[in-house]
């Protein structure tokens, strides 16, 4: 066995399989599944997987912060969206039976497989460093260190875009609430 | 046995050990769900002058295992039209939750089960997960007041938890760290009047109140007022199902405790005996002639136990005084409980963003101005309670 | 700004207000609760419980005298009267009195409507049964229950001047088991002709009755009575045995609709 496949065996990457493949079956029922609550929930099982293949890397910050901020944040606010847009609608009963594949079925399957060699080809051609074993580049102070010297502008940048993103949220629904 | 634990392989040690720590993060956090729900009635007992549950043993303190008993063998009714797999999940992702924020508390010196760099991050992370678990049981019920329960549970959860993670924020950046262990060597180092009690007793309030409205509990319990929405997320629940949401509740309860006193409180750090008896004996030394024999005995004494500064002794004691202040914080809850009415809705969001999360960034902002005067000006006092006790004369370091 | 501050120690200081009450509750009041089942409570001396029958403690006889007014007057229609007259003492005596407690509503009516303080609202409770069938009280409990809410002196009609009005509830008198005029064993008989002397316990029996006829012939003209009694009036109920059934006399029917 070459030294290159000795990881296979490792508990390492059955974890991480086990990981990848609850993270990609859950993004696909994600997609597919009826009923759109369960497309959230779905949504956030994706991200504690994605939360834990970081963990696996030693990555833990990262980790929490994908659970805080997806797995919390954001699913609670498509959660909301949901509450808000009518329960009528959502508990619609099942639609009759949709035809399995049609003829934009295969189209969507061909464009899937090209994208899908295309990313292989370049994840495959990037070379990107393997995980390192000591986590000690992501240290919460590592991460802040170098988030307010080598990269305080484009720090600022989002945050400055976030606040816009804000205030416009402000007046789009305050203007919305004049209007009422 | 130690040579036959080095013995064995890496892998199956990790294994071992995780297996073992769980197992006991379990064991006490149903001990201590066993403790404090009985705690919980008595307390409520005693401020209504009744005695609360007296006929199962120990004056009533085991009651929750015959509970716990009955809701073993209770039948679980399912409503119909339940969405079957979110109802099924939801008590146990709250527990998981639940469960997990002990993974990190350091329970004694060097007692923790995971000794993670991100620590306040992770709690606050898992908290996520009680509000998916919320959403999960009142959606999968299929009744309108479980989700008018979940609805207000997932409202009021992520409006506190901005306020909660900046009310921790003060406490952060005066360690410089978000481990949790270092905070409460930080705070060891600090001496009892430098707990963060005293510093940040803005932090303090607003963390109180904020992990309140975070556990929905009284005067928060919008989420299961049992006067308006029968038991809120929990209604359709039965038997066992209901059981794990009730452990859920005290497990969390007893958590949020253990936070508090880890952040505030200095954790497991306080005097053990032998450190008692020497300062008891200073003080008989230094108010007289007379009392010298007597001073001298007691710091003879201190000496003589001096073996209880080190090793297992250490750590029990640490223990010790950190279950004190875990549950004097987890009595402060069941105080105000059973003192203050609920609050409205509109009032919870009010408190939550236009006063706490204002208040909280203050703190953030006059603990960022001490502290940038202290590490630039070295000698100026630290924080205001600092600054008041090095004006009395009673700084210790 | 100012306001809130303001808002916020107000706030503050109702809440150590709210605390520091419910504190001083839980540490300085001791518990007021009764362990039931070990201890008791005694209830209040206006307790509504189950309507029991009076017994004259110096006679030995019901105060009832089979009117029927409180089975008129009770409005749930629970109360069972079933009487014949005594052909010696020419008095009403009741066969069957029974209250089904499975339906009285505790209203109190039968009380206001007795005219001869024979009911009395009763301070017992305990008194569940498993099955509602078994929940109809028979004169003879009702009798023996009502035995420690009954006194020695007779008050009489109610029309009699300075007795208690009907509707003031009766407390507890205090009687004792040695207050119980029941050597005999006539205890809840009917009413006696007149002329009639009862046998009296020592505490009361008046000195000069003492002095006047000696107390030995006594007990023998009671136990000719009592021999004689229960062959002439069959309504006459001893504690210890059922109702006796009056063979012939069916001049009451159960619910005393028609009892006139």
């Amino acid at each position: 066995m070459s030294p290159d496949y000795a990881y296979l065996h490792s508990g390492d990457f059955i974890i991480f399989a086990l990981l990848a493949i609850v993270a990609l079956v859950s993004a696909f029922q994600m997609v597919i599944v009826r009923l759109i609550t369960h497309a959230a929930l779905f949504m956030a099982l994706t991200f504690t997987a994605v939360a834990g293949i970081f963990l696996l890397m030693q990555a833990e910050f990262v980790a929490a912060i994908q659970i805080l901020v997806y797995a919390g944040a954001i699913t609670t606010m498509v959660i909301f969206a949901i509450m808000l847009s009518g329960l009528r609608d959502i508990k619609a009963e099942r639609s009759q039976q949709v035809r399995r594949f049609g003829r934009s079925d295969y189209f969507v399957f061909v464009v899937g497989l090209i994208f899908a060699a295309f990313m292989t080809y370049i994840y495959v051609g990037a070379h990107l460093p393997l995980s390192q074993p000591n986590g000690s580049m992501a240290t919460v102070k590592a991460i802040g260190t170098s988030l307010f010297t080598t990269y305080v502008i484009p720090f600022e940048a989002a945050s400055l875009l976030l606040l816009i993103a804000m205030v416009g949220a402000i007046i789009l629904t305050a203007k919305e609430a004049d209007q009422q | 046995m130690v040579a036959l634990w080095n013995n064995l392989p890496h892998l199956v040690q990790i294994w071992l050990l995780g297996l073992g720590k769980g197992s006991l993060i379990l064991v006490w956090c149903l001990a201590n769900f066993a403790f404090a729900m009985v705690l919980e009635r008595k307390v409520s007992a005693w401020m209504q002058n009744r005695v609360g549950p007296w006929r199962s043993g120990l004056h009533g303190w085991l009651q929750a295992i015959p509970d716990l008993l009955k809701l073993f063998v209770k039948e679980y009714i399912e409503p119909r039209n339940v969405d079957r797999p979110l109802f099924i999940l939801a008590p146990l992702v709250g527990f998981l939750s639940a469960v997990l924020i002990w993974l990190i508390v350091p329970i004694g010196p060097g007692g923790t089960a995971m000794n993670l760099d991100i620590g306040i991050i992770f709690i606050a992370a898992i908290t996520g997960y009680d509000v998916i678990a919320i959403f999960m049981a009142g959606w999968g019920s299929n009744n309108k007041y479980s989700l008018l329960g979940a609805m207000r549970g997932a409202a009021q959860m992520i409006s506190y938890e901005v306020t909660l993670v900046m009310s921790i924020i003060g406490v952060v950046m005066m360690v410089g760290s978000l481990r949790l262990s270092d905070i409460v060597e930080a705070q060891v180092n600090r001496g009892f009047f430098g707990w963060f009690l005293l510093p940040q007793i803005i932090g303090f309030g607003v963390f109180i109140i904020a992990s309140l409205a975070e556990l929905n509990r009284a005067p928060f319990d919008l989420s299961e007022a049992e006067s308006e929405l029968v038991s809120g997320y929990h209604t359709e629940y039965s038997g066992f199902r209901w059981a794990v949401f009730a452990l859920t509740e005290y497990i969390h309860l007893v958590g949020w405790s253990s936070i508090a006193a880890t952040l505030f409180l200095g954790g497991w750090s306080g005097p053990n005996l032998p450190q008692v008896l020497q300062g008891l004996g200073n003080i008989l030394n230094g108010l007289g002639a007379f009392t010298n024999v007597a001073g001298d005995a007691v710091s003879n004494a201190a000496v003589s136990i001096g073996f209880m500064n080190t090793g297992m002794w250490a750590w029990a004691v640490g223990f010790i005084w950190f279950a004190l202040k875990t549950y004097l914080f987890v009595f402060l809850a069941m105080w105000i409980r059973w003192t203050l009415p609920r609050v409205r809705i509109d009032q919870l969001m009010d408190l939550g963003w236009k006063f706490l999360l204002p208040v909280s960034l203050f703190n953030i902002f006059l603990t960022g101005v001490l502290r940038f005067v202290a590490v630039n000006y070295n000698g100026l006092p630290v924080s205001l309670g600092s600054f008041t006790l090095r004006l009395l004369g009673l700084w210790a370091n | 700004m100012t306001n809130m501050i303001g808002e916020a120690w107000r706030a503050g200081k109702s809440f150590v207000t709210g605390l520091n009450i419910t504190f001083k509750e839980m540490v300085f009041r001791p518990a007021i609760t009764v362990f039931y089942p070990d201890e008791l409570d005694t209830v209040p001396a206006w307790f509504r419980g189950i309507p029991l029958l009076k017994t004259d403690l110096l006679t030995g006889e019901y105060n009832c005298t089979s009117c029927g007014l409180c089975v008129e007057a009770c409005p749930v229609n629970v109360i069972t009267l079933e009487w014949h007259q005594d052909p010696i003492t020419k008095k009403k005596v009741a066969d069957r009195y029974a209250i089904d407690m499975s339906r009285c509503m505790l209203c109190n009516y039968c009380i206001e409507a007795c005219p001869f303080d024979a009911l009395v609202m009763g301070m017992d409770y305990e008194l569940c049964k498993v099955d509602p069938e078994n929940m109809v009280y028979e004169m003879e409990y009702l009798l023996r229950l009502g035995l420690k809410y009954s006194s020695v002196a007779q008050p009489g009609p109610k029309a009699k001047k300075g007795a208690l009005p009907p509707w003031v509830f009766h407390e507890l008198t205090g009687a004792t088991e040695e207050d119980i005029q029941d050597e005999a064993g006539f205890l809840g008989r009917a009413p006696q002709a007149k002329g009639y002397t009862p046998v009296l316990k020592a505490q009361y029996r008046k000195e000069e009755t003492v002095v006047d006829q000696p107390p030995a012939p006594a007990p023998a003209k009671v136990e000719a009575k009592v021999a004689v009694a229960p062959a002439a009036t069959p309504g006459m109920v001893p504690p210890d045995q059922p109702p006796a059934n009056p063979g012939g006399t069916e001049s009451g029917n159960k619910d005393g609709e028609e009892a006139e």
